[in-house]
């Protein structure tokens, strides 16, 4: 190289970093900061729509589909001091009670609180919901009948054939924390283990679920009803029930479940579908939460995309887009696609999942010793 | 999996595959060693293909075939890796240099023994004739794709295989202490240690000669092996390029018509693109010039060519580790001011470019200080054959209207000199910068808000499973800056032709 040359190239690396700090200068003042545990596919258009509306502009941080929702409520936690984020965009509900425990939640009752049920909003307004999704089995329908039985008997002789997220982020972590709160410690322990020990396929989040069940891998598995539809639409051979649980177990208080923490291995292996035992057993129904993190700078544009989330018109375009969120609040049902109806069927049986904190933390420090040695 | 375990069987994979891969790597460079000059760069490209190509759309072509079952996962991974590592020991094999004790002596060696089979002296010699011959020239090599293996991420989070990256990750996520990760990062650095040590030996400053005359092998030994190398090339290049290739350009159409009708989706990735161009930029040209400085640095005393090898043991480390420290450093207080800016990202990709841009330079330096490149450059200086300056004919010919051009053998002379000298830098520049914009782990630990690069999105949705607009966003994220790059140099080139080369 030239002499001329090198004194020319040095001058690159100069000039790519006047760009990038140009580009951090031109984001960092007025954009709304906003993390999204949502599958992006799905919460970009929403995010886009909102700038179109208000002509605000917005940051989204997503996470992974493996280590969705958790991650991004460790990451809020470590910044507490002073916040990134301005509003977080949760998929679940119990992370939402979780940073609102720790005091790193805003309160704010909008126009979207007022118009959501109690059961799925925080009642000082440190969050609230919208937008649900259901806990299902999905089912490859040519190798096995679609039906509980087939879920029992799969469990009992062989496991292998059902896949399942890990239960360490996500809404297979709200799932864990109601079968916590359902059973008791020791029960989900001995069904988790045998499991595992039977040869459980156990992949990298609930999209993988849906892959391997419809590639008839495995027959069933424990997913959401978003991810269902994916492979609905894309004409495969797959269908759903929604996984529900014995009704006065899922309402016991969380004092109640430590109790009965002895003695719940034995029936563990059929545990799961108790429900076809008990016809209207409770679904889980899992809405997303939106909630404004505490000390934003950004508080009245981060108060216009909670109201905006959590109206009617978003929850219905979540309704009517590929994964078929089922609206919490009052919409137009003739709007509704005919799949979101007959899942707003089963949400109205969702067990309350507020009061499962104290689950929820016991179940996160075993899955830590389980997977995180 | 525990990490211990994760750890272990991480370990265990990058062994086998190394032991598989040695003699493969050795039968490789022979058969490379004998192409012609003018064969060998392309015979190159096509070994590199493999480890160059982003192994993110590796994985994401290999993805549902591996979802089938864990063990067809492992295999797959396995495969794939073993593509990605011989291409690595072949270049470090071909930069090492020559072995002290020739194949000759070995057999000499081999036939005192013969004739004294009970000695242990004569056991004992012919253990050091292999330590100091062949095995003490392969061990930067095999350490350097010890390396490789070990630091997998992209590949074994994608396949879902069993592996101590995907494990950190996790718990980086889930939200483990600062001193647990600390406290768990011991095992991977342990278990490289060895590998990281043999890595380091490759930059004792030692340049690349050529093997002694008689450790070539015979030509009718060679060209049995060479059909061997060329099915192998042939197949590395097949599953590590071409099928995905193929995929991604089947979808290409239709995902770009998709693409199309969303404007927010373009002009998304398109920022993307700018910020991860700017930031490879930044770190890649920035590493280049500082490899130069470390290579420049003349030998001196034990302390300070230790402190300097010392300066690319982060680096070798990993991105991963590098990138999971700064994290749980910039939560320190007095960093805080730096952690929303592209400094961290940009950093801590100086830190793990460093030893590759050393690395590099030390391999161009080898391959550009040759016979035919001084030849060159005398073709190139201002004096011609005849004595009489070049700059003075083309002071005399000024009132022609032809004489602002350069002689002609003044731009045959340049265009010489920039295939041999100047291409390789540039393209050794354009690596860095590439392997800036390929790295994952920085880019998801580190960007900041409102600066995303495209490939922390792109992995995001690579788990969704496959999809034509995903596929047609991929290749235009990855083929993009390949294009830029191809374009720079051209321009380069037409420059240098047309100011004749003056320095």
């Amino acid at each position: 190289m030239t002499v001329a040359w090198n004194r020319s190239l040095i001058l690159l690396p100069v000039l790519a970093a006047l760009v990038l700090t140009g580009l951090w200068l031109s984001v960092l003042p007025d954009s709304l900061v906003v993390y999204c545990a949502h599958d992006a596919v799905y919460a970009q258009e929403i995010l886009d729509e909102f700038t179109r509306q208000t002509g605000l502009p917005v940051q989204v941080r997503f996470d992974t589909e493996a280590t969705k929702s958790l991650g991004l409520i460790n990451l809020i936690v470590q910044e507490r001091q002073p916040p990134r984020c301005d509003v977080f965009w949760n998929n679940e509900l119990l992370g939402m009670v979780e940073l609102r425990e720790q005091g790193l939640l805003e309160p704010y009752q909008g126009s979207g609180w007022q118009r959501i049920p109690e059961q799925y909003r925080d009642a000082d307004g440190y969050w609230v919901g919208f937008a649900a999704r259901m806990r299902v089995y999905i089912f490859h329908r040519d190798q096995v009948p679609v039906t509980e039985e087939t879920i029992r008997d799969l469990i009992e002789l062989e496991p292998a054939r059902i896949a399942m997220a890990k239960p360490l982020f996500g809404t297979t972590l709200t799932h864990y924390t109601v079968l916590w709160q359902l059973w008791g410690a020791e029960r989900l322990k001995a069904w988790h283990a045998d499991l595992r020990l039977r040869g459980l396929r156990e992949v990298d989040g609930n999209a993988a679920v849906k892959d391997v069940v419809a590639m008839g891998t495995c027959d069933v598995g424990f997913t959401d009803n978003d991810d269902f539809f994916v492979a609905l639409d894309d004409g495969l051979p797959v269908e759903m029930l929604p996984v529900r649980l014995m009704s006065m177990a899922a309402n016991r208080s969380p004092a109640d479940a430590d109790k009965a923490t002895t003695g719940g291995g034995s029936s563990a292996a059929a545990g799961q579908v108790d429900s076809s035992r008990e016809a209207g057993g409770l679904t889980i129904c899992i809405p997303n939460t939106v909630g404004i993190i505490k000390g934003t700078r950004r508080q009245g544009a981060a108060q216009r995309l909670v109201d905006f989330l959590t109206s009617a018109d978003t929850e219905l375009a979540l309704a009517r887009a590929k994964s078929r969120q089922i609206p919490l609040g009052p919409v137009d049902s003739s709007q509704l696609p005919d799949d979101v109806r007959k899942l707003t069927e089963w949400s109205r049986d969702g067990v309350d999942l507020r009061p499962l904190l104290p689950a929820r933390r016991a179940c996160l420090k075993w899955l830590q010793t389980e997977y995180l040695k | 999996m525990s990490l211990a375990a994760a750890c272990g069987w991480t370990f265990a994979r990058t062994v086998v595959l190394c032991l598989l891969a040695a003699p493969l790597i050795v039968l490789i460079e022979r058969w490379l060693r004998r192409r012609s000059d003018a064969r060998r760069p392309f015979v190159l490209a096509i070994l590199l293909a493999p480890f160059l190509f982003p192994e993110l759309l590796v994985g994401y072509t290999f993805r549902e075939f591996a979802l089938a079952s864990p063990a067809r996962a492992e295999w797959l991974c396995a495969g794939l890796l073993f593509i990605r590592i011989v291409p690595v020991g072949v270049v470090a094999l071909l930069a090492s240099p020559a072995s002290l004790i020739s194949a000759s002596a070995i057999h000499c060696r081999w036939m005192l023994l013969r004739a004294n089979v009970g000695s242990r002296h004569e056991w004992w010699q012919l253990l050091k004739c292999y330590w100091h011959g062949p095995v003490r020239r392969m061990l930067p090599a095999l350490s350097l794709i010890g390396l490789v293996s070990f630091q997998e991420f992209e590949l074994a989070a994608l396949l879902q295989t069993a592996s101590w990256t995907d494990w950190f990750i996790s718990a980086q996520r889930f939200g483990l202490s600062r001193a647990e990760m600390l406290q768990q990062a011991a095992w991977p650095v342990v278990m490289q240690l060895p590998l990281l040590v043999g890595a380091v030996s490759c930059w004792s400053g030692q340049q690349a000669t050529r093997p002694l005359e008689d450790d070539v092998i015979s030509t009718a030994a060679a060209d049995r092996r060479s059909g061997l190398v060329i099915i192998y090339l042939g197949l590395a290049l097949t599953c590590g390029c071409l099928i995905p290739l193929a995929i991604m350009a089947g979808n290409l159409p239709a995902g770009l018509k998709l693409l199309i009708r969303q404007p927010t989706q373009w002009t998304g990735l398109g920022r993307e693109m700018v910020i991860a161009s700017a930031v490879s930029v930044c770190a890649g040209l920035t590493t280049w010039f500082v490899g130069g400085a470390w290579t420049a640095v003349p030998r001196a005393n034990r302390l300070s060519k230790n402190l300097r090898q010392g300066l690319l043991w982060p680096g070798l480390a990993g991105s991963l580790l590098l990138s999971l420290s700064a994290v749980v450093l910039l939560q320190q207080p007095w960093l805080r001011p730096i952690y929303d800016t592209p400094l961290p990202w940009v950093l801590a990709l100086l830190v793990w470019l460093l030893p590759r841009a050393v690395l590099l330079r030390l391999w161009l330096a080898a391959v550009t200080r040759t016979e035919g490149v001084h030849l060159a450059e005398l073709l190139e200086s201002p004096v011609s054959s005849s004595g009489e300056s070049t700059k003075s004919i083309a002071v005399d010919r000024t009132s022609s209207p032809t004489i602002t051009e350069p002689p002609r053998s003044r731009i045959h002379s340049a265009d010489l000199l920039f295939r041999l000298r100047d291409q390789p830098q540039l393209l050794g520049m354009g690596l860095l910068c590439y392997w800036a914009y390929l790295d994952l782990p920085t880019a998801y630990l580190l960007a900041p808000s409102g600066m995303p690069s495209g490939l922390v999105r792109l992995y995001n949705f690579m788990h969704f499973g496959r999809s034509a607009a995903l596929s047609a966003e991929s290749l235009l994220f990855f083929g993009l800056p390949l294009l830029a790059t191809y374009l720079t140099i051209l321009l380069f080139r037409w420059r240098r032709r047309h100011s004749g080369g003056v320095r």
